[in-house]
C-alpha cells in the first residue's frame, strides 16, 4: 500500500453544503485548505436526477441505508463531491424564526436567531441562484393547489437552488445549483486543494487537540493508498451519520451521535382520471402550509422505476397503460425519536438506530388522514396506501377504514433529512460544540453541517446548514 | 455459497416480476439486484443474504426441493406464503426484493419512456 504525507493549514471532511461552504470561505480568506470527500468528483449532467445510475455513483451504499428500528427508517445520503446537494430537490427553506429562537433558550446558543443568520441566507442566495419555477407549476403540484383549494388549506411555491434559462424558442431550461456548480469551483479557485475518493479513517488525537487524520483512498483502478494529512485545524463537515461515526472512530464520545433526529416521511399514490405525472416537472415545487411546522404535505418524484418502488412492479405492470395518471406525495412529519449513530466494531461503517415514538405514530396517521382528504379533493380516483398487503382505497370512507388499521410497523417510511447528532450550544451536558461548532473540550476540532443542529428544524435544512457553516466559519476567521 | 445466493436472485427476481416481463431485462435486473445487496453496509447485506440462502431452503419443507429448483408455480406460492408469513424478517426479506426489483427492473425497461 501506498503511503503519502500531505501538509495544510486546515483540513476540511465533507465536500456537502456544509464543507464546501466552510472550504470556500477559509480560501477565500487565504488559508490552505484541503477538502477531503469521500466520494468521487462528478458533475450533475453525469447521471440522470433521481436515476438507478445517481443511485449506484452519488448515494452512500447506493442508496441502501437503514436507521434500525420499529419500523426501520430508510434514508439517503449523498457520497459524492457535494453531498447531500447533488441528490436532494434543492427546496430552500428558511427555518421560522421561532425555531431558533427555541434553540437559543434550550441549548444556549450565543448570539444566534433569525437576525443573526439573515446576512448568511442572502450571502447564500447571490452564490447558488435560489429562485422559483418560471411559468406554470407542473401538473401534480396544480393537483395538490386544487385539493388544497377546495379544502381551504394554504398551499405556496417553495424556492428552490436551481437556475431558469430561457431557451430562444420559449422553453425553460432548469438546472440544480449543487455545490458542484457553485460554491465548490469558487473555492478550487481560491486555491483549496480537493481529495476525492479520499476517506478519513481517523483523527488521530494528542493533548486536546487533533494532531492529523489518517485518509484512505481507493483509485479507480482499485490501487490503496493510506495518507497522512498534516494540519492546524479540523473542520468535520461529513453530515449528521458520518461525522459522529469519524469522531466515535477517533475516541471522542461526549455527546456524540446520542441525539439523532430526523424528517420521516410516508408516501402515498395516486391515480387522477386524467395524465398527472410530467418528466420535465421533477419534484414538485407546491407544499401545503396549512399543518406547518408539525407536518408538510407535498409530491414527491414520480417517474415510472419510482412508482414501482413504492407500488411493487405486479401492481404496475397492471397499472402500465394509465402510468402518466400516477403520482406520489408524501406527508413529512418531525420525529420525536432521538436515535444513535455508534461504530460496528472492526469496521469503519456506522450503526445507526432511530426509534419513532407514539408521538411520531399519531403523527404519520394525521398526515395519512391529511394527505388522503387532499388527494380525494384534488380528483384522486384511487390511492395506494404505504403499507404491505392492503387493499387500494376508493372513497374516503376507505381511507378511514385503513386508518383505523394502521400499523406502524408495516409501513414504509424514508428520509432524507438527518440531523442533530452532535448539537450545538453551552449547555455541556447537551451539546458536544459550543456555539461556533467548536468541539467542547478540544482546541482545533470543528464541526460544520448538519450534526450541529440542535434539534429538527422542521423545514428542508440545507439553507440553515450553509448559513450556520458560512456563520461559523466568519467567527473562526475573526478569532483566529 | 455466492453461487448458490446468485441463483436464488436470479429466480426470485423472476418470480417477483409479471409473466410478461422481458427475460433479458428480469436478468439484469437479477444481476443488479446481487450488486446491490453486495454494495450495502455488512451489517445489513449479510442478514440478507443468509435469510435468502434460508429463503431457499424453505422450499424443501414446503415442496420438496429448494426453491430454485421449484416449478414456477410453486415458486410463486412460496413467495406467497413468505409475503404474509407472520415473522416480520421473511416478509421484509420479500418486500425488500419486490420493491427493488421493480425499480431496477422500470429504470432499464424502454416503457418509461
Amino acid at each position: 500500500m501506498l503511503q503519502n504525507r500531505l501538509d495544510c493549514e486546515v483540513l476540511v471532511v465533507g465536500s456537502g453544503p456544509g464543507g464546501a461552504n466552510t472550504a470556500y470561505l477559509l480560501a477565500q480568506a487565504g488559508k490552505d485548505v484541503i477538502l477531503a470527500e469521500e466520494g468521487e468528483n462528478l458533475t450533475v449532467e453525469q447521471t440522470p436526477a433521481y436515476s438507478l445510475e445517481e443511485m449506484k455513483s452519488k448515494y452512500r451504499h447506493g442508496g441502501m441505508t437503514v436507521a434500525l428500528g420499529k419500523p426501520s427508517v430508510a434514508y439517503l445520503e449523498g457520497c459524492c463531491v457535494g453531498g447531500g446537494s447533488e441528490i436532494n430537490a434543492g427546496l430552500y427553506h428558511y427555518p421560522s424564526p421561532e425555531v431558533l429562537e427555541e434553540w437559543v433558550k434550550d441549548f444556549a446558543i450565543r448570539d444566534f436567531g433569525f437576525g443573526k443568520l439573515e446576512p448568511f441566507f442572502k450571502s447564500c442566495e447571490q452564490d447558488i441562484s435560489v429562485s422559483s419555477m418560471p411559468g406554470q407549476v407542473g401538473s401534480a403540484s396544480l393537483k395538490l393547489q386544487e385539493g388544497a383549494r377546495k379544502l381551504n388549506w394554504k398551499t405556496a411555491q417553495i424556492p428552490r437552488c436551481w437556475k431558469y434559462e430561457c431557451l430562444s424558442d420559449g422553453t425553460w431550461h432548469s438546472s440544480r445549483q449543487s455545490m458542484t456548480e457553485t460554491i465548490i469551483p469558487k473555492a478550487l479557485r481560491h486555491g483549496c486543494r480537493l481529495l476525492t475518493r479520499a476517506k478519513v479513517k481517523r483523527l488521530c488525537l494528542k493533548n486536546h487537540r487533533a494532531d492529523h487524520a489518517l485518509v484512505s483512498s481507493v483509485t479507480k483502478a482499485g490501487e490503496q493508498s493510506l495518507t497522512t494529512i498534516n494540519f492546524r485545524q479540523v473542520f468535520v463537515c461529513g453530515g449528521a451519520v458520518q461525522t459522529p461515526a469519524l469522531l466515535r472512530r477517533s475516541g471522542i464520545k461526549k455527546n456524540i451521535g446520542n441525539s439523532l433526529r430526523m424528517h420521516p416521511a410516508i408516501r402515498m399514490v395516486a391515480k387522477f382520471s386524467e395524465a398527472v405525472n410530467e418528466e420535465q416537472e421533477g419534484v414538485p415545487v407546491v407544499q401545503v402550509e396549512e399543518f406547518k411546522p408539525r407536518l408538510t404535505l407535498g409530491g414527491s418524484y414520480s417517474a415510472l422505476p419510482h412508482l414501482a418502488l413504492w407500488l411493487g412492479p405486479q401492481r404496475i405492470q397492471k397499472l402500465l397503460p394509465v402510468w402518466k395518471n400516477l403520482a406520489m406525495f408524501y406527508a413529512l412529519i418531525v420525529g420525536q425519536g432521538a436515535g444513535t449513530v455508534r461504530n460496528i466494531p472492526w469496521t469503519d461503517e456506522p450503526w445507526v438506530r432511530m426509534p419513532l415514538t407514539r408521538t411520531d405514530a399519531s403523527s404519520f396517521r394525521e398526515g395519512l388522514e391529511l394527505l388522503g382528504r387532499l388527494l380525494f379533493a384534488a380528483g384522486a380516483t384511487e390511492i395506494f396506501p404505504p403499507m404491505q398487503g392492503l387493499e387500494i382505497l376508493k372513497t374516503p370512507d376507505d381511507l378511514k377504514i385503513f386508518l383505523g388499521n394502521l400499523s406502524l410497523n408495516k409501513m414504509d417510511i424514508s428520509t432524507i433529512h438527518l440531523f442533530s447528532s452532535c448539537p450545538m450550544g453551552e449547555k455541556t451536558e447537551l451539546c458536544a460544540v459550543d456555539s461556533y461548532g467548536k468541539l467542547h473540550g478540544f482546541k482545533n476540532i470543528y464541526l460544520n453541517d448538519a450534526s450541529i443542529l440542535p434539534s429538527a428544524p422542521r423545514v428542508n435544512p440545507q439553507a440553515l446548514i450553509m448559513a450556520i457553516a458560512r456563520r461559523n466559519t466568519a467567527k473562526f476567521l475573526e478569532n483566529i | 455459497m455466492s453461487s448458490s445466493y446468485d441463483a436464488v436472485i436470479s429466480s426470485l427476481v423472476k418470480g417477483l416480476l409479471d409473466d410478461q416481463a422481458n427475460p433479458v431485462l428480469v436478468e439484469q435486473t437479477a444481476q443488479q439486484m446481487r450488486k446491490t445487496v453486495r454494495h450495502m453496509p455488512r451489517h445489513l447485506s449479510l442478514p440478507i443474504i443468509f435469510l435468502t440462502l434460508c429463503f431457499d431452503w424453505a422450499g424443501i419443507l414446503r415442496g420438496g426441493r429448494i426453491f430454485r429448483c421449484q416449478s414456477a408455480v410453486s415458486q410463486r406460492a412460496q413467495i406467497e406464503d413468505w409475503k404474509k408469513s407472520f415473522l416480520s424478517p421473511c416478509r421484509e426479506l420479500i418486500r425488500f426484493h419486490e420493491k427493488m426489483s421493480g425499480f431496477i427492473y422500470y429504470s432499464y425497461s424502454p416503457t418509461k419512456n
